[in-house]
């Protein structure tokens, strides 16, 4: 697993440069974005602009734009930016499938919760589903690791802090 | 004279010592749990003890309060989950020693460097509260707006080797931090016409989203990942160490105090700037920040207990809250019938000597609750992924919940926590967010006070020069920018030398 903290990307591979080189422009487009939405807050609010609410806005979302096209450039230009690979094999790198499964039950969790699903059952449904799926079964232990967590949940934030679920 | 009323009151009631020791123990696991914070706590109190007797109302919370501090330190350094925003740069090299087996020396450093922090704070509410309430008191908006800018410095220290990764991370913190209805023009900003957003985004949701859920999210992408072994043969520090660090403890210290002391800046920008200041200022760590130094442990923790006294000495002195919990204690003191403010060392010095007296029993206190159960806290991490990072899904989940009892926090919560994940998976550093994130308040509030009060940007910026405390931010703000462009051109020639030195191998 790449090092999130030393930018160190050499082990990639073609699969996760090409997840990289999406994820840079994806960042650049969100910078864009947001530029342009503080553009249209500036043009909007009445003189004088320059401590009016739109002027850090403008200032951080172009300083963002132009970082990240300076950081695509950059990822293009290395020596590794020369790299292709389908789609779904730089999806996968990007989401591999147990995170993928995983982030359906977070999904599944918070719809449950929504629907207005009582926290008492979405909640350890949801982590005893989520730990037999990546455990592999221990389907009893869990049972016991589910029940520990949500009490200790309920103890502190329900009974302590009077939090209301 | 008031100190010595203060300690005749505690010591004639013995009830009040065991008040503060109580009040510590739980601020220590209520600062633990994420999304539960001393405020909360502490504003909890202010009803729970509505028909106490005064000094013992006083006596627990704010044993409460140094307790919460300090606990905020112990979910970072095992979960990379900060308790508080005070606690964001502990995890930074805290989580890092915790995954080499090291969480026992994070954990006792941390309990240790709070305490004495906590220490230093008392003592500066002591002997220097006149003369730093009123240092704090002249700072204006531009220098609100100076320290600011020195604090988001931190994000071109916490960017690693990619400034501009680090940048993009700085910025869309502070671009979150713009979301929400303007509070000088009420123009609403990128809410998009959703209800939630008019508040704003909640930094406490967004931390446990940028640190907790995605760290959980990232470890179960990893199907490799093994919990790691933990050496707990060593926990206290030895004095040795003590004395080694001891001059960044005490500039440390410095740093929280005079942050503190400021209104509106507390111990999260305090630990922020003792983080960055120790990085810039240790010359050959033992192991380089961000990989487990324990400088990068002891400097926020020790500046953000620090801060602790320095957020009483504006509060005391002027009737000005230094942060958010002495603002609650400020009600509480107010239902009480006491009246801080600039007569009070004067008038009531039996009162600001209680006050001491309790700050520096809720010092002694944290070390002996602090270094409780660290073994056991310790074999948090040698639980399974598997059933740990569901667990911390749903406490990040439920933290975020409490904070407002709004499901809308956590689903925000876990958007965040997704978007921190694709930020680590490509590298990209998250604590500059957080940092943009916590200090664009600050920052945006000064710049544009400032602005309006000088009447141009150009006069605001004149103004810096009409002030001697201005002059010397803006020349350590120029200082801190030219040292990090220099170590950054440095850094990449170094790099450039040693691409070319292995081309030369090659050919040979």
């Amino acid at each position: 697993m790449p090092d999130n903290k030393s930018n160190d990307t050499t082990e990639y591979g073609d699969a996760g440069h090409a997840a990289e080189r999406g994820f840079a422009l994806a960042l650049l487009l969100l910078g864009a974005a947001a530029f342009g939405m503080s553009l249209e807050l500036w043009h909007s609010t009445p003189p004088p602009r320059a401590s009016s609410a739109a002027a850090l806005p403008l200032i951080v979302t172009a300083l963002w734009t132009l970082a990240a096209l300076l950081n695509l450039v950059g990822i293009f230009r290395s020596a590794w930016g020369g790299g292709s690979a389908h789609f779904i094999d730089a999806l996968r790198f990007a989401i591999p499938p147990r995170l993928a499964l995983t982030l359906l039950a977070v999904a599944a969790y918070c719809a449950l919760l929504l629907l207005g699903v009582s926290f008492y059952l979405a909640t350890p449904l949801f982590l005893f589903g989520t730990m037999c799926f990546l455990c592999r079964g221990d389907y009893v232990k869990n049972l016991i690791r589910t029940a520990v967590v949500t009490g200790f949940i309920v103890l502190v934030f329900r009974v302590l802090f009077g939090v209301v679920f | 004279m008031g100190m010595l009323s203060g300690l005749t009151a505690v010591l004639s009631e013995p009830v009040l010592i065991v008040l503060v020791a109580l009040g510590t123990l739980a601020g220590v696991y209520v600062g633990a749990v994420p999304g539960l914070s001393g405020t909360m706590a502490v504003s909890l109190l202010v009803s729970f003890t509505l028909g106490w007797e005064t000094r013992s109302a006083l006596a627990v919370m704010i044993g409460v309060y140094v307790g919460a501090v300090f606990g905020g330190s112990r979910p970072a350094i095992l979960l990379n989950v900060p308790g508080a925003p005070a606690a964001v740069a502990t995890s930074l090299d805290g989580y890092e020693l915790a995954k080499k087996g090291r969480a026992g020396e994070a954990m006792g450093a941390a309990t240790v460097q709070s305490s004495i922090g906590t220490f230093f704070g008392v003592l500066a509410l002591l002997l220097f509260a006149p003369p730093v309430s009123e240092l704090a008191r002249s700072f204006r908006s531009v220098d609100y707006l100076l320290l600011a800018l020195i604090g988001l410095l931190a994000v071109g220290s916490l960017s690693g080797r990619s400034l501009t990764a680090g940048v993009i991370a700085g910025c869309a913190g502070i671009f979150l931090g713009c979301v929400g209805v303007d509070a000088q023009t009420a123009v609403r900003r990128f809410t998009f016409d959703v209800v939630y957003l008019n508040s704003g985004v909640d930094r406490v949701v967004a931390m446990i989203g940028l640190f907790g859920a995605s760290e959980a999210l990232f470890q179960l992408a990893d199907a490799k990942a093994a919990p790691v072994r933990q050496k707990i043969d060593r926990v206290l520090p030895p004095l040795g160490d003590a004395l080694r660090f001891l001059p960044l403890t005490l500039r440390s210290a410095v740093i929280g105090i005079l942050v503190g002391a400021l209104p509106g800046a507390g111990g999260d920008v305090a630990a922020l700037l003792s983080y960055d200041h120790a990085k810039r200022t240790t010359a050959h760590p033992a192991v380089p920040f961000g990989e487990g130094a324990l400088e990068g442990v002891i400097a926020p923790e020790t500046a953000n207990n620090a801060a602790i006294g320095g957020a009483f000495i504006p509060m005391l002195t002027l009737g000005i809250p230094g942060d958010a919990v002495t603002a609650v204690l400020l009600s509480a003191f107010t239902v009480k019938g006491l009246r801080p403010g600039p007569n009070l060392i004067r008038e009531s010095p039996e009162f600001f000597g209680f006050i001491v007296v309790c700050l520096l029993l809720a010092a002694i206190f944290l070390p002996l609750f602090g270094l409780t159960g660290v073994r056991a806290f310790v074999k948090l991490t040698e639980i399974p992924r598997e059933v740990l990072m569901p667990s911390i899904l749903v406490l990040s989940a439920v933290g975020a919940y409490a904070i407002r009892n709004s499901l809308a926090d956590v689903l925000w919560m876990f958007l965040f926590g997704v978007a921190g994940y694709f930020l680590k998976r490509f590298g990209y550093p998250v604590a500059p967010a957080v940092v943009g994130l916590i200090l664009t308040r600050l920052c945006e509030e000064n710049y544009r006070r400032g602005v309006m009060l000088a009447g141009s940007v150009p006069a605001m910026l004149a103004s810096v020069f009409k002030s001697p405390v201005s002059v010397i931010l803006l020349a350590l703000l120029v200082f801190l920018l030219a040292a990090q462009a220099r170590t950054r051109l440095r850094a990449k020639r170094k790099d450039m030398r040693h691409a070319a030195g292995q081309l030369d191998g090659d050919e040979h």
